[in-house]
């Protein structure tokens, strides 16, 4: 099969053109990628995609009534949609570091969902 | 301006100015990156000022990831972006004024000097050797495009609506049409699909996208969000809350086509439209404006038309990634350090100028004495074209160009001796930068 993505590691966004075989989960050729970042995306686009999650979170601060937060590392991106809903559940209470994890394995996905600011009051 | 400089210095109550050495009129990220390497480079008495009552500009709402991949060589989120940078504030000394607005730069008097209002003190004139700007950009609204119809609510601009979603905590409404197909309109479409809103299209008035390619990818196509290219918004229908839009196809020539237009309901409109540099201060200290960019003409140094003032970031001109604004910021620091070590001296300046398929070009003047970086914005998406430097006898290979995507091109130093050499015989005093489309066959 083939398909054109782009690669979304970067924001150089290459154009990739695919040629890969979804049974034996093999990539064929790869043209397009400026580094080898590309081939590792394409792999991971194809046959388990996965993303960044950040959404925000209740908190009761001076000036911001959010939380930014994000998952630790990309997360099946199947899976974004719900965890963005279940997120708003958590409770938080300052201060909050930047890195400080809110909920360990979230999910079952092997995700933590962590602080992306250091928010004191 | 005389004037306004008036208006201002009537308000200042005490008449004991402070001195500084430098200051940093803006607290975003090119204005921490230009306080902080002044500081780092060892210029003592730092100024930094900020109108919000917290460091960071854009970057604390911006939560999306897709910072820092130059700049700290890992991928992060605004607020990370902006916090590790408040923390090289705060670990180095540099005084800082928040909730600080600079009303007027004056720079008509034997010391520069900048007038501010801030509710802790009121009004004061501060003195500073040198100055960098780094103001910003503002939103273009609804005005500015003249969208025809009624004047109801729910017509909103992008980055606001992300201040509101991501800071304020509240949602603009549940159903969206997205015009224009900036990065802050494609990161918003995600933004409020992941909220539970129902984001009706991005509509974009040109046939290609001003945003970067993986935007498009991981806001629109991810979440199966319509992107409608050569569309446009014709006319807004609603009393106290809008109602409904008319899009409709445009031609060629930008202008809608009447048969081609379909009504969408929908609660609120937001506007992407573009970005506009912030440089109404810059005007009150009369420096010289770049029309093409929206922001002041610099030189290689970023030293804008007034002796000593130096301008970054988005008020300089509007860029695609903060790590570029941080490099910038730093430069205008290393800048403003020659110049207080007295080290920076006027030069003779060959203009640049924006030709073909160029919608700005930055710096918009060089020394010629060192290599030079230029920052370029396509008008145009083109493949396999070539950026030519009239007059240099120099071209570079471009695979692909795409206005959304800022282009770097460097002139050495013995490229603009050939050009010197040039010029003494043709006497032209100015290089024009164009890009051009490879002929087949050449």
């Amino acid at each position: 099969m083939k398909k054109k993505k782009t690669c979304i590691t970067c924001p150089i966004g290459c154009l990739l053109e695919i040629d890969y075989d979804l049974t034996k989960k093999e990539i064929n050729s790869l043209k397009g990628n400026q580094c080898k970042k590309g081939y590792k995306f394409a792999q991971d686009e194809l046959f388990n995609p996965k993303r960044i999650l950040t959404t925000t979170v209740k908190i009761n601060s001076r000036f911001f009534k959010r939380l930014p937060v994000r998952s630790n590392i990309p997360a099946p991106k199947g899976m974004i949609e719900r965890m963005v809903k279940e997120i708003k559940r958590i409770q938080i209470a300052l201060p909050v570091k930047m890195g400080d994890v809110l909920a360990k394995n979230f999910m079952d996905t092997g995700v933590n969902i962590i602080s992306s600011a250091t928010i004191e009051q | 301006m005389a004037q306004l400089i008036k208006q201002a210095e009537n308000k200042i109550k005490h008449s004991n100015d402070p001195e500084y050495n430098l200051v940093v009129i803006g607290g975003g990220p090119g204005g921490m990156a230009a306080a902080v390497k002044a500081a780092e480079l060892g210029v003592e008495g730092v100024l930094l000022i900020e109108r919000d009552s917290f460091l960071g500009g854009i970057l604390p709402q911006c939560i999306h990831g897709g910072f820092g991949i130059k700049i700290f060589n890992s991928e992060l989120t605004g607020p990370e972006y902006c916090q590790l940078f408040v923390e090289k504030v705060r670990n180095i000394s540099i005084e800082v004024m928040l909730d600080t607005m600079a009303l007027v730069i004056d720079l008509k008097g034997e010391k520069k000097s900048i007038i501010v209002s801030s509710r802790n003190f009121g009004t004061k004139r501060i003195t500073a050797k040198a100055i960098i700007l780094s103001l910003g950009c503002r939103e273009r609204t609804r005005g500015q495009i003249l969208i025809p119809g009624s004047r109801p609510a729910g017509v909103l601009t992008a980055g606001l609506v992300q201040r509101m979603v991501n800071i304020e905590g509240f949602l603009p409404g549940k159903n969206i049409v997205i015009l224009g197909s900036g990065d802050i309109g494609l990161i918003m479409a995600r933004r409020l699909v992941l909220e539970g809103c129902n984001v009706k299209g991005v509509f974009e008035l040109m046939p290609f996208s001003t945003g970067l390619l993986r935007n498009i990818s991981q806001c629109l196509e991810d979440f199966e969000i319509p992107l409608y290219l050569s569309h446009t918004v014709t006319e807004i229908y609603g009393g106290k809350r809008i109602e409904s839009v008319d899009i409709a196809m445009v031609d060629k020539n930008l202008n809608p086509i009447q048969s081609k237009t379909k009504n969408i309901a929908c609660d609120t409109l937001l506007l992407s439209v573009g970005l506009i540099p912030e440089n109404e201060l810059s005007k009150t200290g009369e420096i010289e404006i770049d029309l093409k960019t929206g922001g002041p003409a610099v030189d290689e140094y970023l030293h804008t038309s007034q002796n000593g003032v130096f301008a970054c970031g988005n008020s300089l001109f509007v860029n695609d990634l903060v790590d570029n604004v941080t490099e910038d910021g730093y430069l205008a620091a290393q800048s403003a350090l020659s110049f207080l070590s007295g080290r920076l001296r006027s030069k003779k300046l060959i203009n640049i100028e924006a030709g073909e398929n160029i919608a700005y070009i930055v710096p918009q003047k060089a020394s010629g004495k060192s290599d030079v970086n230029f920052r370029i914005r396509a008008s145009i998406p083109l493949r396999n074209a070539f950026i030519e430097f009239s007059n240099t006898g120099l071209k570079k290979k471009v695979r692909f160009v795409n206005p959304g995507e800022l282009i770097f091109a460097k002139i050495t130093k013995d490229d603009f001796g050939k050009f010197l050499e040039c010029n003494a015989r043709t006497a032209s005093d100015s290089i024009k930068v164009s890009i051009k489309k490879e002929v087949q066959g050449q």
